[in-house]
């Protein structure tokens, strides 16, 4: 008997290995191609039926613009004077600078903390209570704080979001660290492995596909927030715009504005998404990390 | 199955050094609970395996069989008594041993050359002749067309061969294997069995083979110890005379039938039998 009888047929039995990975999908998921499709076909939809309501029932255009007045708003910021004063552009970079230096620090921070948390005993003893407090208290309220201690500028809104994302990071990579299976870390001493080598080539690795679903609560957290903080007191920034677009109750333009911050948020979130998919690949999609 | 070249070269690299001597001595274990009390799993256990020989252990679950393998490994301590391996107390995971546990412990994102190969790392072996002498024991366990394969890909036995692939890398001269082929259907786990043996037979190492099934302890073994319920205590060591190597004939042999009788008895089973 050979090895090859006892292949577990999953797609095709005639060539297992890493050739065609690619072809051995989670149930349920389609072609990056299919997929791109079936999102694009979705929004042209909902920008038909929108600009079909709002003409055929003759809604008050101040207060719900059509989809034509919307992106007329968004090509003359865009394209026709993207430096001119009433320009958004310029703000869209701003909120997504903000948004990607609190997240990098935040994560970066929890992740840190969370491997802390797993070899220093005090650490954890003492970081535990701490950070579970600070989460129960809503992270908006402390924008006004830092406001006075970091300014109006983009710092006072990265540090918001560093603040907000961090618990995400912290709590599922800890979670990652310790749910690794002890069977593994058995082999592992078997070897008379060091600590270090075993959460190097065990924990970290194993405790991923957590630390990705970390990371991408995270990054929804992190636009919200940022926007939040914007709208509490800022220089620039899509925050401050549509504050700005309500005072001259200009509707098109904080609907502009509100694609534009959408934009950013799938944008961002696509990017970690699709790392995830990279690195995470011995996980089936449906353990843990759905998405959405 | 094997081309000889193969078995040549393994052999050869080797060094024909054989497997190890193992003494146990007096070996017992106390587990401290959480209320307070104590058990004891191992009490007074003593008996030796020659160089290169296949010794299992049987008895029933929980007696301490999986512990009593663990004290030779160095990956639990023994309350008292003494493990000598070629005459040296054991004190910890040696690099001289193999371990193959009841589940193949792969690493999900590895492939199986080099889950193979993850002792090797650890160890800090010199990766290329490592990787050289993986490929030569993934082909002597029939895993040649699999390398790239991770472990989700692969079935239950093809699984435990590569584990076995990793026990064997860094060359030790005890393989200890704690009921490697429990989790395997009875058809897959007599191939299996098979198989181990005949891999042995090339690499001349000793071997631990702890089990709850008579009959596979009596076909792959030359020496079967008993162990009795917990506390476990060596109750009688069998030595099983069938010539190597071993064919799936000699499992209705009368040698292995009337030895399966006795120490089924002597593990207190029902007629109807336990060690299945």
């Amino acid at each position: 008997m050979t090895a090859q009888d006892e292949i577990v047929s999953t797609t095709s039995g005639a060539s297992p290995g890493p050739r065609n990975r690619r072809r051995n999908r989670p149930v349920g998921e389609t072609s990056g191609w299919v997929r791109a499709l079936q999102y694009a076909g979705v929004l042209v939809g909902v920008v038909v039926i929108w600009q079909l309501v709002v003409t055929v029932f003759h809604v008050n255009q101040v207060l719900v613009p059509s989809a034509t007045d919307t992106a007329k708003s968004l090509w003359q910021s865009i394209w026709v004077s993207p430096s001119s004063r009433v320009s958004y552009v310029g703000d869209a970079l701003e909120t997504l600078k903000e948004v990607v230096i609190g997240y990098v620090l935040g994560c970066a921070i929890g992740l840190v903390m969370a491997i802390a948390s797993l070899y220093i005993r005090l650490f954890a003893i003492l970081a535990r209570p701490l950070v579970v407090a600070f989460q129960s208290m809503p992270k908006l309220a402390l924008a006004p704080l830092f406001v006075v201690w970091f300014g109006f500028g983009a710092a006072s809104k990265f540090t918001l979001v560093a603040v907000t994302t961090f618990f995400p990071l912290y709590v599922n990579a800890l979670v990652g660290f310790q749910s690794v299976d002890l069977g593994l870390i058995r082999m592992m001493r078997s070897f008379n492995a060091t600590s270090l080598q075993i959460f190097r080539k065990v924990q970290f690795l194993a405790a991923l596909p957590f630390i990705f679903a970390g990371l991408e609560i995270a990054v929804v957290h992190a636009v919200t927030v940022a926007v939040g903080a914007e709208f509490l007191g800022g220089q620039s920034g899509l925050g401050v715009r549509i504050v700005d677009s309500e005072q001259t109750l200009d509707v098109p333009s904080i609907f502009a504005e509100l694609v534009l911050l959408a934009i950013i948020g799938v944008l961002l979130h696509s990017l970690v998404s699709l790392a995830r998919k990279r690195t995470v690949t011995w996980t089936g999609e449906q353990l843990l990390l759905k998405d959405q | 199955m094997v081309s000889g070249g193969q078995v040549g070269a393994l052999t050869r690299e080797t060094g024909g050094q054989g497997g190890s001597r193992i003494e146990l001595r007096n070996i017992e274990k106390t587990y401290g609970l959480r209320s307070g009390k104590s058990v004891c799993a191992l009490r007074d256990v003593n008996f030796d395996v020659t160089p290169s020989t296949f010794v299992s252990v049987v008895g029933a679950s929980g007696c301490g069989k999986s512990t009593l393998l663990r004290i030779v490994g160095g990956l639990s301590r023994q309350t008292t008594g003494d493990v000598l391996l070629d005459g040296n107390p054991v004190t910890g995971p040696r690099r001289d041993v193999g371990v193959v546990f009841q589940t193949p412990e792969l690493l999900p994102w590895r492939t199986v050359l080099s889950n193979s190969l993850i002792g090797a790392e650890v160890l800090g072996l010199d990766m290329a002749q490592a990787k050289r002498r993986a490929l030569e024991l993934i082909r002597l366990v029939g895993l040649e067309t699999f390398e790239g394969a991770r472990p989700n890909e692969l079935s239950g036995g093809m699984q435990q061969r590569n584990a076995l692939v990793r026990a064997l890398l860094h060359e030790p001269k005890l393989l200890l294997m704690d009921e490697p082929f429990g989790a395997l259907d009875a058809l897959t786990r007599e191939t299996m069995g098979l198989e181990l043996l005949r891999i042995w037979s090339t690499l001349h190492c000793s071997v631990i083979f702890v089990t709850h099934s008579v009959t596979e302890a009596l076909f792959l073994s030359d020496t079967v110890v008993v162990l009795s319920s917990r506390p476990g205590r060596v109750k009688a060591i069998f030595d099983v005379n069938l010539p190597h190597p071993r064919d799936l004939s000699m499992l209705s042999a009368p040698e292995i039938g009337e030895k399966a009788t006795q120490i089924r008895e002597l593990l207190g089973a029902s007629p109807k039998g336990v060690g299945e």
